[in-house]
């Protein structure tokens, strides 16, 4: 049973007085502990894709399933409750609070969950100790590196337990060396707390940390072209962006 | 700790400036609104008290009119007068009063005693609020019932107590004698022999206040029908009290009357409703809601700044998954903190203020008045809720609207938010939220002073327009003010090209920002030309007044026993000495009567110019009216003026000329006055015109003040020690009041001067902030500090100049305006007169303030970390 699935999905934008897909009869399936990748190049409708799977977003047409609930027949404040208890955030732009620290902007999800964040102390120190944020839990924001900030979203998108993980271009901003260590973070989270993960990149090295690679171009998805790992190999992904011209 | 209260802990405590520039915009707008509430209540409770006294007076009722004779229907004529809600007719007399006497035998006490006896319409003196019971109960509507009220010394002399009988009889003796042509005599008509007694039921006893007070306690009230019976056969011509509706323009009351009635006004109760004193105290309210809707500007505009932030944390919490009420929560508790704060200081702010401003003798009717008490109203409760609550919508309204629908491009970016239409409704919210709720809500709360005549209803529909106007143009249309900034700032570029050419890019890129400011500034610059505008009127109003009764004029006063007759030829031998006008022979009617000499007159004045009117003035029973009694009464030559006379009778006269030439004295300053012959003065009020107390010397231009007083001391022969005044002594005193007056309108827009500095302040500081990447980059690119610093200060700078020039000119064409209106107001001839020197001053404070806001935004740009700038943004 998937945690998420997406069949045929279509999302319109408006520029003027025309519309335009920017997703177009998009279908996908996310298993539960399965790390999904989807690439493709800036403009493509990745992030729209995410947000649509989320809730933020609504589709024009198709269906969207998230723990057996169809987002398209929910509430809003049924998408509201399905996103704080299923799904965490990582952003490209890590879109910290900047007026809370590294320990309060982690226990931001747990407040909004009703529980207190105080209480939870333990865990969330446990969760950055684990991120190699220990000693950073008093810093605010501006005073991180991009790498640590990073960190700090996915502990934040970790700390309430949701099973599945939405990443957009997690590593957009940041150096080689610490993009490296996020990927394998949210490969060891897929491999030891069983999560799910949704990868959106344009990065053919984050590629290769997935299970199951997708390419998204120009709305749609690169119809019997799919990468499978583990092991993807690197030169596999360029090859395949290349074939497709992206 | 929830996450609500962390969040808007930190967000407060992690942008300090913000904080306090916000709280502070609220706190100043609310205090000044409760400072002019809490201060006019004051005033007005205060004179009233100087007036009347708290509780140890006499009542006097708001209005007492007297019918000119032949006036068959008194009480109908009244009736039909606009502006009067109820009249009760009256007469007072002597009685004698005593228990009544039962069938066993004399009653205990004395027999009898005198009291005052008021007979009263019994039905409407209740609606009087003229009295209260100490115990009992009313007359009743009918006043059929012989019933009386007893006051409470002559209920305990007879030991009353209600439901007992009472009898009540006319004197034996002879009434006191009255002034009649010119005699102290007793009034003609026969008096039955022996009076009839009336017995009357004590319906209450009158507590020991208001009516209860008059005749030391020793007072009855009986139906006015009683009364009449009691003196059939007496004369008991009635006069009426009358209550004027709740909100009425008095002058035009009067102007009604004067046609039927002599009146007279009680001076507590037309405390700050007379034209003048109306122009005036509305004027401060206006000045009042000028500072919040700046006040509460200022914080809008620091909002809209901080929007696209707040929207990304909005955006962020729902990814997050807090739901639409949670993420309200959050908000609304940050605001609630600011508001509240801002509220509870403005509150205690204002209130500080007022009392300040009182002890000081600043108050809403000019200063240099030391009145007594001071108490804080309830209304400043509602005042400060009304900006509370505005600042709070404020605050709120954008947050809400961005709570759901932007949140995907809360995340994507600035661009996209721009876009999103959320900004443009948040200024259109806050524009009819500050022009039109905010002064319809003021207006409710603090309602306008005086009846809501046409010309009041469209001085301040026309002042709140302009000022609406003012703020909403910037909000809702910027680019065209920060294109006429650029073109003002386009000559400096040749001087400092880097900061010139940043500025100019930057005030393209953020027009809102500019616009606002300059707003701001223009607004307090319009306010204060227009205010120094009015003020130089009405300087020339003083000046054009002072030419006809106080230029070549000395007055003397506290003068010693002397004849009026031995000083005037005393001073007559001088040659500039026109005319001697003594000034003790007065009363007050519906306004001051002052009799003069006709002989001291007829070398200046409207006797000079038409020898003819002397016959009318001596024989003709003619007065001649000052120029305001006449403008506030709609007076014209050949008006009857009821006057009422010493023995309660009125008499006629009839206006023959207007002019301020005769009668004018500075003590007490009353230019509401009419001239007549000091012979009906003698005739009709018994005054001493013999002796005066008070005179004043009119003389040519060449009059010599030093010899004038020469002569005086000379015929005094070293008797007591009058006081001089020269007319231009008087006119500097008069122009010194009118400044000194207008001392809090300098006051509050000093106050509303600092809101619009912080509203340039906060502008450039959160522009600072939300640039601070891009000043990393320029100083990365080898940009010195001196010229980003140079960037702020000419941004600064042609803001400033800017604001002022639009301030200039809209004051310039509104001051006509604001004249006119309070020319119609105030029943003043206001000559036009600009601003003059004050238009540069006010152009200079302009750039000045708006320099001096921008020293605190470079000093925090110059502390900016060029390397963490570039890397976080922030």
């Amino acid at each position: 049973m998937p945690i998420a699935s997406i069949h045929d999905l279509y999302r319109f934008f408006k520029q003027g007085e025309e519309r335009v897909p920017v997703l177009k009869g998009i279908t996908l399936d996310v298993e539960e502990n399965e790390f999904v990748c989807v690439m493709g190049p800036s403009g493509s409708g990745k992030s729209t894709l995410l947000h649509v799977l989320s809730g933020l977003d609504k589709a024009d047409g198709g269906k969207t399933t998230l723990r057996d609930t169809v987002l398209e027949d929910a509430s809003e404040a049924q998408r509201t409750r399905l996103r704080r208890d299923t799904i965490g955030h990582v952003f490209q732009f890590f879109n910290l609070l900047p007026n809370l620290t590294v320990i309060e902007n982690v226990g931001v999800p747990l407040s909004i969950q009703g529980r207190h964040a105080a209480g939870e102390r333990e865990k969330v120190v446990a969760i950055l100790e684990r991120l190699g944020l220990a000693g950073r839990e008093g810093a605010f924001p501006h005073e991180l590196s991009g790498g640590e900030m990073q960190r700090v979203s996915i502990a934040r998108a970790l700390v309430g337990g949701q099973p599945l993980l939405l990443c957009d271009e997690p590593t957009g901003n940041l150096a080689q060396q610490a993009g490296l260590e996020v990927m394998q973070l949210l490969r060891q989270l897929r491999d030891e707390d069983g999560r799910s993960v949704l990868l959106v990149t344009h990065n053919p090295r984050d590629a290769t940390f997935a299970d199951r690679v997708l390419f998204l171009v120009d709305g749609e998805l690169a119809e019997g072209v799919e990468l499978k790992g583990p092991g993807i190999a690197v030169e596999d992904v360029h090859e395949t962006l290349a074939k497709l011209h992206i | 700790m929830g996450l609500a209260t962390t969040l808007a802990r930190r967000s407060l405590l992690q942008r300090p400036a913000r904080t306090l520039l916000s709280t502070l915009g609220i706190a100043v707008g609310i205090a000044t609104v409760v400072a002019v509430y809490t201060l006019d209540t004051n005033t007005i409770r205060g004179i009233q008290e100087r007036y009347s006294g708290p509780d140890e007076a006499d009542w006097k009722p708001e209005l007492e009119v007297s019918p000119t004779p032949g006036l068959e229907d008194p009480r109908g004529a009244l009736g039909e007068i606009e502006g009067v809600a109820d009249a009760a007719a009256f007469f007072q007399n002597e009685v004698e009063v005593g228990r009544a006497r039962t069938g066993d035998g004399a009653p205990e006490g004395p027999s009898s005693l005198r009291a005052r006896m008021l007979a009263v319409d019994a039905g409407v003196l209740p609606s009087m609020d003229a009295y209260e019971l100490l115990a009992g109960e009313h007359l009743g509507v009918d006043g059929d019932r012989a019933r009386v009220l007893v006051g409470p010394a002559l209920a305990e002399a007879l030991d009353l107590e209600p439901g007992m009988p009472l009898e009540i009889a006319r004197p034996a003796r002879a009434a006191p004698r009255v002034c009649i042509d010119g005699r102290m005599q007793q009034r003609p008509g026969a008096r039955p022999p022996v009076p009839p007694r009336f017995t009357f039921e004590v319906a209450g006893i009158l507590a020991p206040k208001k009516l209860g007070r008059r005749a030391s306690g020793e007072i009855v009230v009986v139906p006015f029908g009683w009364g009449q019976q009691l003196f059939e056969g007496s004369r008991t011509a009635p006069r009426f009290w009358v209550r004027p509706e709740p909100v009425v323009n008095l002058e035009e009351l009067q102007a009604r009357l004067s046609g039927s009635f002599a009146y007279d006004m009680a001076k507590s109760g037309i405390t700050g409703q007379q034209a003048d004193e109306r122009a005036y105290r509305n004027g401060i309210y206006m000045a009042g809601l000028l500072a919040l809707m700046l006040g509460l500007y200022v914080i809008f505009h620091t909002l809209s700044m901080s929007l696209i932030e707040r929207i990304r944390e909005v955006g962020v919490l729902h990814a997050l998954g807090a739901g639409r009420r949670q993420v309200g929560r959050i908000f609304l508790l940050e605001a609630v903190i600011l508001s509240g704060m801002g509220g509870l200081l403005g509150l205690g702010g204002g209130v500080w203020l007022a009392k300040a401003l009182f002890d000081a003798g600043i108050t809403t009717l000019g200063t240099g008045r030391f009145l007594p008490g001071f108490s804080v109203p309830l209304g400043v409760l509602p005042l400060t809720a009304m900006g509370v609550g505005a600042a709070l919508l404020g605050s709120v309204f954008p947050l809400l609207r961005a709570r759901g629908a932007s949140t995907v491009e809360a995340l994507r970016g600035e661009k996209a938010l721009e876009t999103s239409g959320t900004t443009h409704h948040f200024h259109i919210f806050a524009t009819l939220l500050i022009a039109v709720l905010l002064p319809a809500l003021y207006f409710t709360i603090v309602p306008v002073v005086g009846e809501t005549s046409g010309p009041l209803v469209g001085s301040i529909l026309l002042a709140v327009g302009v000022l609406g106007l003012l703020l909403a143009v910037p909000l809702l249309v910027p680019s065209a003010i920060a294109a006429i900034c650029r073109l003002l700032a386009k000559p400096l570029t040749r001087l400092f090209p880097f900061a010139g050419s940043m500025a100019s890019h930057t005030m393209m890129a953020n027009p809102r920002r500019i616009a606002v400011s300059a707003a701001a500034i223009a607004l307090v610059c319009a306010a204060f030309v227009g205010l120094k505008g009015m003020t130089a009127s009405l300087r020339g109003e003083v000046e054009t007044w002072a030419q006809e009764s106080v230029d070549n004029k000395i007055w003397v006063r506290d003068l010693p026993e002397v004849e009026f007759d031995e000083l005037s030829a005393a001073l007559h031998e001088l040659p500039e000495v026109l005319g001697v006008e003594a000034g003790s022979a007065r009363t007050y009617s519906s306004f001051l009567v002052i009799g003069l000499r006709s002989e001291e007159l007829l070398r200046y004045g409207p006797f000079a110019r038409d020898p003819e009117l002397l016959q009318a003035f001596e024989e003709g029973h003619g007065m001649i009216l000052s120029e305001r009694v006449a403008k506030n009464g709609a007076f014209e030559v050949g008006a009857r003026i009821p006057v009422k006379i010493g023995s309660g009778e009125v008499v006629d006269f009839t206006v023959i000329a207007i002019s301020d030439e005769y009668g004018y004295f500075p003590h007490p300053d009353e230019r509401s006055y009419g001239v007549v012959s000091e012979r009906y003065m003698q005739r009709y009020f018994c005054l001493d015109i013999v002796h005066p107390e008070y005179v004043s010397v009119r003389t040519t231009e060449d009059g010599d003040p030093d010899a004038i007083e020469a002569v005086v001391l000379g015929v005094l022969g070293g008797r007591g020690e009058p006081n001089f005044l020269t007319g231009q002594g008087l006119r500097d005193v008069q122009i010194k009041d009118i400044r000194r007056d207008f001392m809090l309108f300098d006051l509050i827009l000093g106050l509303t001067a600092l809101l619009a500095a912080m509203g340039v302040l906060n502008g450039q500081l959160l522009s600072a902030l939300e640039r601070a990447k891009e000043l990393g980059v320029l100083r990365a690119l080898g940009a010195a500090r001196s010229q980003i610093s140079g960037m702020v200060w000419l941004e600064s700078g042609v803001m400033g100049l800017f604001g002022g020039l639009l301030g200039l000119g809209l004051g310039a064409l509104l001051a006509p305006i604001i004249i006119k209106a309070l020319e119609t107001l105030s029943g003043l001839e206001l000559p036009l007169r600009g601003a003059g020197v004050w238009n540069g001053i006010t152009l200079a404070a302009a750039v000045s303030v708006t320099l001096v806001a921008g020293a605190y935004p470079v000093w925090r740009m110059n502390r900016t970390d060029a390397v963490r700038a570039i890397r976080t943004g922030g």
